[in-house]
Order: structure tokens, then C-alpha cells, then sequence
């Protein structure tokens, strides 16, 4: 899984959608997946109850599980509902762009994601680095900061570096407030939030997830007491040192007939979708 | 016809707290890189991190403000 990229993305496609779009829908989108799934797969324990998924990279990306939220039809699904009931265009776009960047980038660890789930439950995976959550936040951080996943979080700090406007107090007061008006004037109304507060929260997530990286970074590789054996692999698929979970087609035929598969049933279904419902839903909602 | 929801009228940044601004976002980035490497998930978690961010400014500007009222 990505760490800190999922903090960051929100920024790098808000830069980049010309359409009137809700920064604070894409961050959800963003952030949702895990939101919904994280605790069960690293664990919590509440008095003598203890939740934890048996095998962590099943439950999070595969089926039956809470994989579905890494999919393209989790996203599309999400997206219609907001828009039927909140008949707005920004926020069902922003939810959508968010659920799918997520999805997207959770393909570059070993376990992949079922992107055309429900047709195919084909987890789809570039192997980039190793999918380590069931080792725990710990192990997880270690071996992701120790990896291709903490260059691919820097990578992400320089695609927000290059598109710094998008946070720049113009682009706030002109584009995000104007685009999504109703939660950031409930912000300065209700609570008497003044402008600089306002535009950190806006920007919040960018320095918190910035901030994320050196954090465990640091703690991964000066003060991680297992740092010793744990060292850094930027070779792919890396680092070698801890178990990489995979969730692989059972064969290179069986992958290609459920990727076919898995693409025309998916385009074909988003275009039925829209034909029927989408587009009389996106004409009756609000611009913003 | 889809409608649009007027912008609320939110009052531009005073610029005598610029200052103040970028000294409560220096103060977030230590706190969260140094002290956050240090406790981990009590602070580097998605809700006391951004908090973090916003208390930092809003304590550096309310100083600010503060002064500027004396």
C-alpha cells in the first residue's frame, strides 16, 4: 500500500481537473479505501477484544473481503450515490477521481488491487515493492521506507512541488472555496474560522503528509531497532528481507481471459450506467 | 438547469500575519517530522497530524494578532 501518496494525490489531480471539482471529495476519495478497511488489517485490541484480519493482504485487496473499495466500480457506485443525493456535480466528481487514484496507485505493491472487481477478482499488481502490512505498522513502515514505496512518496512530494500553485492562497480563495462553497463557508460561519486557519486547513494534508514521510523515515532507518537486518532495498519488488505477499492469477491464460473480461464488462456496464442513470443525474445536479 | 451556490464571503488574509503563517507551518513540519518520529502513530495518524497543522497556525496568527492589537 501507499502511504503518504494517498495524502498527496488529492493535490496533484485537484491542480489538474478543469471541471469545478470539491478538494474535500477527492481527499475522502482518496483517503476512503483505507479508511474503511486499515484497522482490521494491522489490528486493534479494545479490553480483551482483538479484531485482525487472518491474512491481511486477503481481507484488504481481495474478495471475499474489503477488497471491492480498490475497484473502479467502488468508486463509480460511491460517486452516483453522492450525486442522487446531494445533487452535486463537484462532489460526486471528486469522490470518483479520489476512489480511482486510490485504486490506481495500490497497484504498484505486490498484492495489487481487484480493479474490475465484480467481473474479474484478478488482482492486478506492477510489483513495485512489497506489500508488507501483515507485519504490522511497524514491519509495514520498516520495509516500506526501506523500499521503491518511500521513493514513490518523495515522487509525490515533487508532483505537489510542481504544481505548489494549486495551494497557493489565490488558488484557495479563487477555485477551491468557489468551486465547493457549503463546507468552507459552514467553516468560516459556524465557527468563526478567519482566512489563515481556513487555508490550513485546506492545506493540512499536504503538510502532514509531506511531514509523514521523513517521519517514519526516520524512525525506519535511525531509530527502527530491528534497522540492522532491515536494510534498504530499492531493488524492485524489494525489500528482500521481508515475506512479499502476492494474490496471483492462477495462470498467464487464466489472467488475460479475466483481464478481457474484466475491461469490456467494466466499460460496457459504466456506459449503461450513464446512458440510464448517470447522465439524467449529472444534468439535474448543481455545478457547485 | 443546474444551479450554483454563491461563494461565501470569506475576508482576504491579513498580511500582517504572513509571517506568523509560515512560522506556525515550520512549527507543524518539526513537530510532526521530529516528535512525530519519535511517537509514531499518536501523532502521525490522519487525524491528530492535520490537527497539528491547524493548531500551529492558528496559534502562531492568534500570537500575531494579539500583539498587533496592543
Amino acid at each position: 500500500m501507499s502511504w503518504a501518496a494517498h495524502e498527496l494525490e488529492a493535490y496533484v489531480i485537484q491542480k489538474h481537473v478543469k471541471q469545478p471539482v470539491s478538494f474535500l471529495a477527492i481527499l475522502i476519495g482518496s483517503l476512503g479505501p483505507d479508511m474503511l478497511t486499515k484497522i482490521p488489517v494491522y489490528g486493534i485490541t479494545i479490553g480483551s477484544l482483538t479484531l485482525k484480519a487472518e491474512n491481511p493482504a486477503l481481507y484488504h485487496r481481495s474478495w471475499p473481503g474489503a477488497g471491492p473499495t480498490h475497484s473502479l466500480m467502488f468508486g463509480v457506485v460511491v460517486a452516483l450515490v453522492v450525486l442522487a443525493f446531494t445533487r452535486s456535480r463537484p462532489w460526486s466528481l471528486g469522490l470518483l477521481l479520489g476512489l480511482w487514484a486510490h485504486a490506481i496507485s495500490d497497484t504498484l505493491d505486490s498484492a495489487g488491487t481487484m480493479l474490475f472487481f465484480p467481473f474479474t477478482t484478478q488482482n492486478y499488481s506492477l510489483n513495485m515493492w512489497a506489500y508488507a502490512a501483515g507485519e504490522g505498522r511497524y514491519g509495514d513502515a520498516a520495509a516500506y521506507y526501506s523500499s521503491l514505496g518511500g521513493i514513490w512518496d518523495l515522487a509525490w512530494v515533487a508532483a505537489v512541488l510542481l504544481s505548489i500553485g494549486v495551494v497557493s492562497r489565490k488558488t484557495f480563495h479563487e477555485r477551491i472555496v468557489v468551486e465547493d462553497p457549503r463546507p468552507w463557508g459552514a467553516l468560516h460561519r459556524r465557527f468563526s474560522i478567519g482566512p489563515e486557519v481556513l487555508l490550513a486547513v485546506y492545506r493540512a494534508y499536504l503538510v502532514y503528509g509531506a511531514s509523514r514521510i521523513f517521519g517514519w523515515g526516520i524512525w525506519a532507518r535511525f531509530m527502527n531497532p530491528n534497522r540492522g537486518e532491515q536494510v534498504v532495498d530499492f531493488s524492485w519488488g524489494g525489500p528482500f528481507w521481508v515475506e512479499r505477499v502476492s494474490i496471483p492469477a492462477e495462470s498467464t491464460q487464466q489472467f488475460i481471459v479475466s483481464t478481457v473480461w474484466g475491461v469490456v464488462m467494466t466499460t460496457a456496464v459504466f456506459a449503461i450506467i450513464w446512458k440510464l442513470l448517470g447522465h439524467r443525474l449529472w444534468r439535474r445536479a448543481a455545478v457547485t | 438547469m443546474p444551479d450554483q451556490t454563491s461563494p461565501p464571503d470569506i475576508p482576504a488574509s491579513d498580511s500582517r500575519l504572513a509571517g506568523a503563517e509560515t512560522a506556525g507551518y515550520i512549527l507543524a513540519v518539526i513537530v510532526l517530522v521530529f516528535i512525530g518520529s519519535l511517537l509514531l502513530t499518536v501523532v502521525l495518524n490522519w487525524i491528530s497530524g492535520p490537527v497539528i497543522v491547524i493548531a500551529a497556525v492558528a496559534l502562531t496568527t492568534s500570537l500575531k494578532r494579539r500583539r498587533l492589537a496592543r
